[in-house]
């Protein structure tokens, strides 16, 4: 190199900051065309996110070793650069423990995957739709479109239930039924309103579960499965066809009702009549 | 294949099936002409320009075939389709299912291992509707019956397909079917060592092309070969109208000719998944 330099007429104390120059302007370019390769690549084989990581990582270590060996080309002892970012690492380390959590965080919830961007989530009482999966945070947007930055570190602390990660989910309607009803009757209606709409799936079959005695009147689960972006639009048909059809079929859906008794359970309250003409009779009194 | 020459047998299909339903339709503008094809009403109308569709699914099934000048009830949902040139004529095919169809047996068959049955299956079949002309375009494709979905496969992975309900015949009666009703013939060979119990079965029907015979419009036979509990079964359509039907001309193509052999799951556990939504 250096006797490439005399050959061309460079003065030898401009050979350093040329080769410099010719490392930061060769390198850079080279290191962001192959992270964005890496990033591609990577991307088509696990996920977008796992490339855009991959990607980033490889940049910032390629930067680093750049800095690393330019820095060494001056002069810098190497020895002492080193033990400088440590010393720089552990102070950037104290005084950013958080940030540092939530990207070790984020690296396990990427390598975990509970969810994937688009999916619909609910993490602590945030309920939405993953927009993306970042170092620091994740970003959700809720259903009644707020935008909300979840820190990773707070998502690997908390319960995270993914509704969208299985094709197929079960809608379970809890009901009551009369205590004159018969069960066997209220369970062919039940299986037939989930028969009568196409929304609900043969299989896995509907199921009707007897829970027990309530207050008011037998309760009851009807658990049908939908596919899982039919889940909201299933919850109102089927409410709307049960109902439909236990109207159809005379079965009463009890209220929340008290009997009251007066001594034994066979003599009910008497109840004594004052007057049947009350309101006539205010009609006439106002005319 | 030419979009024009898959046109073409729906011609014929109208003249091998009575009061069918299938083959060209003229429109005459401004009023609307009425097919009935098994559940579905197809209301039908030209415009300067354009043809105007709405599709109506009745609560009970009449008589198949067109009726002209009909009058069209208030509250369908019409579509346009806007051209340069004028469509004054529509062709009508029929079409097996867009999905797999998972045959759910009335009685079960239990098939003895090392034996071979043949079942037919009836199946309701799909309108697609094309415009006629020099540049004929699929417009669209709507079901003569509306079908039950059900889910075959596990919990977390598996495929949406309709149901249909069948009493599996081993013989067909005579006579002719209706003009919505396909007749899929399989032949199912239990090569395992154990009897196979057969309560349904996943039918593939994007391979199976269409014939019209008699009054009966016949899917190719597909094949099925199940080799034990865990194996995916072989599945295999020659794409030919099947022996009962032998010559009879194709009145509509598969929707995925390219898969004519492959391995599929085809048999559930008998009791299916059941809904409390694990497996016990």
């Amino acid at each position: 190199m250096e006797s490439l330099m005399n050959s061309l007429g460079i003065p030898s104390q401009w050979a350093t900051p040329i080769q410099a120059a010719m490392l930061i302007l060769l390198g850079l370019p080279l290191l962001i065309w192959l992270s964005r390769r890496v990033q591609h690549r990577i991307g088509e084989l696990i996920t977008s996110q796992h490339g855009l990581i991959a990607g980033k990582s490889l940049l910032y270590a390629g930067v680093a070793g750049l800095g690393v060996i330019v820095l060494s080309l001056f002069g810098f002892p190497l020895g002492n650069l080193l033990g400088a970012a440590g010393i720089l690492g552990i102070a950037l380390g104290f005084a950013s423990q958080t940030s540092i959590s939530n990207i070790i965080s984020g690296l396990f919830i990427m390598g975990e995957r509970p969810f994937v961007v688009g999916d619909i989530v609910t993490i602590g009482d945030v309920s939405g739709e993953v927009l993306s999966i970042d170092t620091l945070s994740i970003k959700v947007r809720t259903f009644d479109n707020k935008f909300i930055r979840l820190p990773n570190e707070t998502i690997i602390k908390s319960q995270v239930t993914n509704l969208t990660r299985f094709p197929i989910r079960r809608f379970d309607l809890d009901l009551s039924v009369a205590y004159k009803e018969h069960l066997g009757e209220v369970r062919q209606v039940l299986m037939a309103s989930a028969q009568g709409l196409t929304i609900c799936l043969r299989e896995p079959e509907p199921l009707v579960m007897i829970l027990g005695f309530g207050e008011s009147g037998i309760n009851i689960r009807f658990a049908v499965w939908v596919l899982r972006k039919d889940w909201l639009e299933a919850r109102s048909l089927l409410v709307e066809e049960v109902k439909r059809r236990f109207d159809q079929a005379g079965i009463e859906i009890p209220f929340p009702h008290l009997s009251l008794y007066r001594g034994a359970a066979s003599q009910p309250l008497q109840v004594e009549l004052l007057g049947t003409d009350g309101p006539e009779a205010s009609g006439h009194g106002m005319g | 294949m030419n979009p024009e020459d898959e046109s073409r047998p729906a011609e014929s299909v109208a003249e091998r099936l009575s009061d069918s339903p299938w083959g060209t339709h003229s429109l005459s503008p401004g009023a609307a002409i009425s097919v009935a094809v098994g559940w579905a009403r197809l209301w039908m109308k030209s415009r300067p320009g354009e043809v105007v569709i709405a599709v109506e699914m009745a609560n009970d099934i009449s008589s198949s075939g067109a009726r002209p000048d009909a009058c069209a009830p208030d509250g369908l949902q019409w579509r346009r389709w806007a051209w340069a040139e004028q469509h004054r004529r529509v062709v009508l095919q029929p079409l097996l299912p867009d999905r797999s169809v998972v045959v759910g047996l009335e009685t079960p068959i239990v098939l003895p291992a090392r034996c071979r049955i043949r079942i037919f299956v009836k199946c309701p079949l799909w309108i697609r509707v094309r415009s006629d002309g020099e540049s004929p375009r699929d417009l669209l494709e709507a079901p003569s019956q509306e079908l039950s979905r059900t889910w075959f496969g596990a919990y977390h992975a598996g495929e949406l397909c309709y149901w249909v309900a069948s009493a599996a015949d081993r013989e067909l009666e005579a006579g002719p079917d209706p003009p919505w009703l396909a007749v899929c013939p399989l032949e199912i060979e239990n090569s395992a060592r154990e009897d196979l119990a057969i309560e349904k079965l996943c039918l593939r029907v994007d391979n199976l092309p269409l014939f019209a015979d008699k009054g009966r419009i016949w899917a190719s036979e597909t094949r099925i070969r199940h080799r034990g509990k865990k194996g995916h079964s072989e599945i295999d359509s020659n794409g030919l109208p099947p022996p009962e039907a032998s010559g009879a001309p194709l009145v509509s193509p598969s929707r995925d000719s390219s898969l004519r052999s492959f391995a599929a799951r085809t048999f559930s556990r008998l009791k299916g998944l059941p809904g409390f939504g694990f497996i016990d």
